[in-house]
């Protein structure tokens, strides 16, 4: 396990580069931090960016990492610069959660204001998906194909699937009690997997949604969970303080780890499926292979 | 400890929040002589911060602790028998039956046992609940303020429990169907709010607590009472901290 030590308060987002050699985490610290994995140490450190930095991405060719930040804007960085390649007021009261399409064109992103949004990296502007809902957004998710973008619901127990393509609503999913907080979509498409604010995890096949399964073992808010690249296995990680890695074909809880003293607070898988990230209330980053 | 500038000269009357190890937030109304930390939402900013999240929240049921009323070990008052609203907690239901069919009474959730509301306790109903044994514990209910409880907003709630002789302890009076995580709220509101953090308990699994225990607090007494029983002056800890 590498533990990257530099947060000076809880971190709240990490993200892998593409090729598997940098990651990005972000936090409370109101900082942006790129970590060279290979020489174990921190590559570049953006401050003062915000009250937090509250989600991250890096673009499909890696070239630009996409920050949402407490305050609201969202920012293009290149991690050889110091300054933002551009920066646009997002969503008002903070960003919840960016996701690049694999196009490499666009970036899809949420916020406070309850607002989908889609941007054009070659020229930003806000462009907005209309009806998505009017109810808080917590967590967004896009399937591995970039045609399902998935929203879940902030105080209720609802994941709504739109259309990537012609940003029109199409079902969705709901459940009885709790609220999701964090999504993310099997490597074929087939499967979203919501983490719920309870510490529950469905199972859910995006194509017949009445039949989810449940994954029991948190027994708090799940933070942030990916799939493995191959779908068979999903990690998952909570305010429990653990990160635990499930067999998706039979439902079972494989491994538990307790690398963190505070909450798991997000969570990112390597390109290659072997290696995780995680990010903590404790101020730190925790980069561990499953199976360790 | 210097005297502090409170609403009311003689009762500190404010409110303050606090987060618990999982996450979960909750709300403290002092009373008369509740300590209160110096740390995240407190008074004026605790009472704004208050209309905040009954805006913006969505609704829960609420769940009804019996025994958030009493210190530690106490036992319930005598029942009142005015005319005011009155929430009741039962062993069973067999003696308000006839009440919650014919509308007199509303059956509630409760964190244990029964509970259900009544518009007042009439002689007869006392009479009931006397023979029955059914009566766990009471306390007053105003219907319409229930939609101001933060509970129904997804926070506990907890109220002080001494009056005006000393700061005591607190007692968890509601708890909320779903908890509101902190993370579920705005970045600005979830950082004053994880500066008064409890990383080594639940309020899931916490009936009474004593602010004092934990932080620097203020205060319109000069001394406070700990879980342990004990009166202790400000500025001292109990044994083991």
């Amino acid at each position: 396990m590498l533990t990257l030590a530099g947060h000076t308060a809880a971190v709240r987002c990490v993200a892998n580069s593409p090729d598997g050699t940098r990651l990005a985490s972000g936090g409370d610290d109101s900082t942006l931090r790129v970590w060279d994995l290979s020489k174990r140490k921190e590559a570049r450190t953006w401050l003062k960016l915000s009250p937090s930095v509250e989600a991250v991405t890096f673009t499909p060719d890696g070239a630009l990492v996409i920050a949402g930040l407490g305050d609201g804007r969202l920012m293009a960085l290149t991690p050889n610069r110091r300054y933002p390649r551009w920066e646009w007021p997002a969503h008002a009261g903070g960003v919840r959660a960016v996701v690049a399409h694999p196009d490499g064109e666009r970036v899809y992103t949420t916020g406070w204001d309850r607002d989908v949004c889609v941007w054009q990296l070659s020229n930003p502007q806000r462009q907005w998906f209309p009806g998505v809902t009017d109810h808080p957004l917590s967590a967004m998710a896009l399937s591995a194909n970039g045609g399902w973008l998935a929203v879940g619901l902030s105080h209720t127990y609802k994941v709504q699937l739109i259309n990537s393509h012609t940003a029109k609503p199409s079902h969705s999913l709901t459940s009885d009690d709790g609220a999701v907080y964090s999504l993310a979509f099997s490597a074929d498409s087939s499967l979203l997997a919501p983490g719920d604010t309870r510490g529950r995890v469905l199972l859910w096949p995006v194509a017949d949604p009445n039949r989810p399964r449940a994954l029991k073992g948190h027994n708090s808010i799940v933070y942030g969970l990916a799939f493995t690249p191959d779908g068979r296995q999903l990690v998952t990680a909570g305010a429990d303080r653990t990160a635990r890695v499930w067999d998706v074909a039979t439902g079972r809880q494989m491994q538990v780890y307790e690398w963190h003293q505070r909450w798991v607070t997000c969570l990112a898988m390597s390109p290659d499926g072997l290696t995780v990230a995680t990010g903590g209330d404790d101020q730190v980053v925790a980069v561990w292979d499953i199976g360790e | 400890m210097p005297r502090e500038d409170f609403p009311a000269a003689h009762s500190m009357d404010s409110a303050w929040f606090a987060v618990d190890r999982d996450g979960f937030v909750a709300y403290f109304y002092t009373g008369e002589a509740g300590a209160m930390p110096r740390v995240g939402y407190t008074g004026e900013e605790a009472f704004e911060l208050q209309g905040i999240l009954i805006r913006d929240l969505p609704t829960t049921d609420i769940l009804y602790d019996p025994r958030g009323r009493v210190l530690p070990g106490q036992p319930s008052m005598p029942l009142d028998l005015r005319d005011y609203s009155t929430l009741l907690f039962l062993s069973h239901l067999g003696p308000v039956q006839s009440d919650i069919e014919a509308g007199r009474a509303t059956a509630v959730r409760a964190t244990e046992g029964y509970a259900v509301t009544v518009r007042r306790v009439t002689a007869e109903l006392f009479r009931r609940l006397t023979d029955s044994g059914a009566l766990v514990g009471w306390d007053y209910h105003f219907d319409e303020s229930e939609n101001s409880f933060l509970a129904r907003h997804g926070l506990y709630e907890y109220g002080h429990l001494c009056e005006n002789w000393v700061s005591g302890p607190y007692g968890r009076k509601r708890v909320p169907g779903v908890p509101v995580h902190v993370d579920q709220l705005k970045p600005n509101i979830r950082t004053n709010l994880k500066q008064a953090h409890l990383p080594n308990l639940r309020f899931a699994d916490t009936n009474y607590l004593q602010p004092a225990e934990h932080w620097d607090c203020a205060s319109h007494e000069e001394h406070w009472l700990g879980l342990d029983g004990v009166t202790r002056e400000f500025g001292e800890r109990s044994e083991g901290e």
